[in-house]
């Protein structure tokens, strides 16, 4: 796999959408030409991810406050045909996506890493420049609190 | 096993961490406490929810025929995709790198060719190769990418798994420079 291949995979994790990745995953590539920012960098690796997941971060979150304030919700229920308890888990999995694009920072970086691309905590720790413990301690309240934000989501919807 | 240990108990078993002993106390717990046992569940689905969302993607703002599965045909190829990926792949690893278009017609240089190894990485710091990559010319000759180069812009091209090239316009049709950087941990 080419390397920019593994990085469009982990945008398309964030953003949901192959054409948005692979120009967010471009962007970030497209920085590395400048000397100045080059120079700078210590770890490439480590700075490619974040960047990449940075940028995809942002840009889903974009997205999803536009789908909001547009008050369209994609809503799976147009799907006639559906039974019932698909419509609720769909319409839960993109509940799940934006209340984890509203977690602070690190949180949905070790998330994203850790539930989406199943990277190692020691792993993880390496890419975001940060202890593996550390790493676990972002996951476990990130956890915690999209767990509360769910449960909250589905008190309001009731 | 306390609710608080519970908690954390929970959390290391979603991390697959948990030893058998741990996971038969942890069960022992959960099976007397029903506000663990709401937890777990509940963390346990939204575990599932997330790898549902890396996995499916997002509903398009229009709306979607009836029927219309898409969450679920998210990676769902057709059957010759394999068979004509693995061949596109091998054409792609033989063809030459795409030379870009010029409007000097004098004739006095090289006709455009392949510059598939025209890379040659020699970073002092054996990890980025910029500005030591050096180019390598049709004839032969090394020489480091220019500042002017390096300003100029780029493209982007391929990209080895450990390796990562980022090519740079080029007036000549004949010269490619490229930066390249090593992505593989050390």
């Amino acid at each position: 796999m080419e390397y920019r291949d593994r990085l469009v995979s982990l945008a398309r994790r964030v953003l949901r959408n192959r054409q948005d990745a692979e120009e967010t995953v471009d962007e970030c590539l497209g920085r590395l030409a400048r000397p100045d920012l080059a120079a700078r960098i210590e770890n490439l690796r480590a700075w490619l991810h974040q960047s990449v997941l940075n940028l995809a971060i942002d840009r889903a979150r974009a997205w999803t406050r536009e789908q909001q304030r547009l008050r369209h919700r994609p809503e799976p229920s147009a799907h006639g045909a559906r039974p019932a308890d698909e419509v609720v888990r769909a319409e839960s999995r993109e509940a799940v996506w934006r209340e984890l694009l509203e977690l602070p920072r690190r949180q949905q970086e070790v998330l994203i890493l850790h539930e989406m691309e199943e990277v190692g905590y020691d792993e993880i720790g390496k890419l975001l420049g940060i202890e593996a413990a550390t790493a676990r301690v972002h996951a476990h309240a990130g956890r915690l609190e999209l767990r509360r934000r769910l449960a909250a989501w589905r008190d309001g919807k009731d | 096993m306390r609710c608080d240990e519970a908690m954390t108990e929970i959390q290391r078993s979603l991390d697959g961490e948990s030893s058998s002993a741990e996971t038969r106390r942890l069960d022992r717990h959960l099976s007397a406490c029903e506000s663990c046992r709401r937890e777990s569940t509940a963390l346990t689905e939204l575990k599932g929810l997330l790898t549902e969302v890396g996995v499916t993607d997002r509903p398009e703002s229009r709306s979607l025929a009836p029927g219309d599965d898409r969450g679920r045909l998210a990676y769902r190829w057709p059957w010759w995709w394999m068979p004509v990926g693995a061949a596109a792949l091998v054409l792609l690893a033989f063809a030459p790198w795409p030379q870009r278009s010029h409007d000097d017609s004098t004739g006095d240089l090289d006709p455009p060719h392949g510059v598939d190894s025209g890379v040659e990485v020699s970073a002092t710091d054996g990890r980025r190769g910029p500005p030591a990559v050096r180019v390598d010319a049709p004839d032969g000759d090394l020489r480091d990418a220019g500042a002017g180069e390096r300003e100029a812009g780029i493209e982007l091209t391929s990209a080895s798994e450990n390796w990562l090239a980022v090519a740079l316009p080029s007036e000549s049709p004949t010269l490619h420079v490229f930066w390249v950087y090593e992505t593989r941990e050390r």
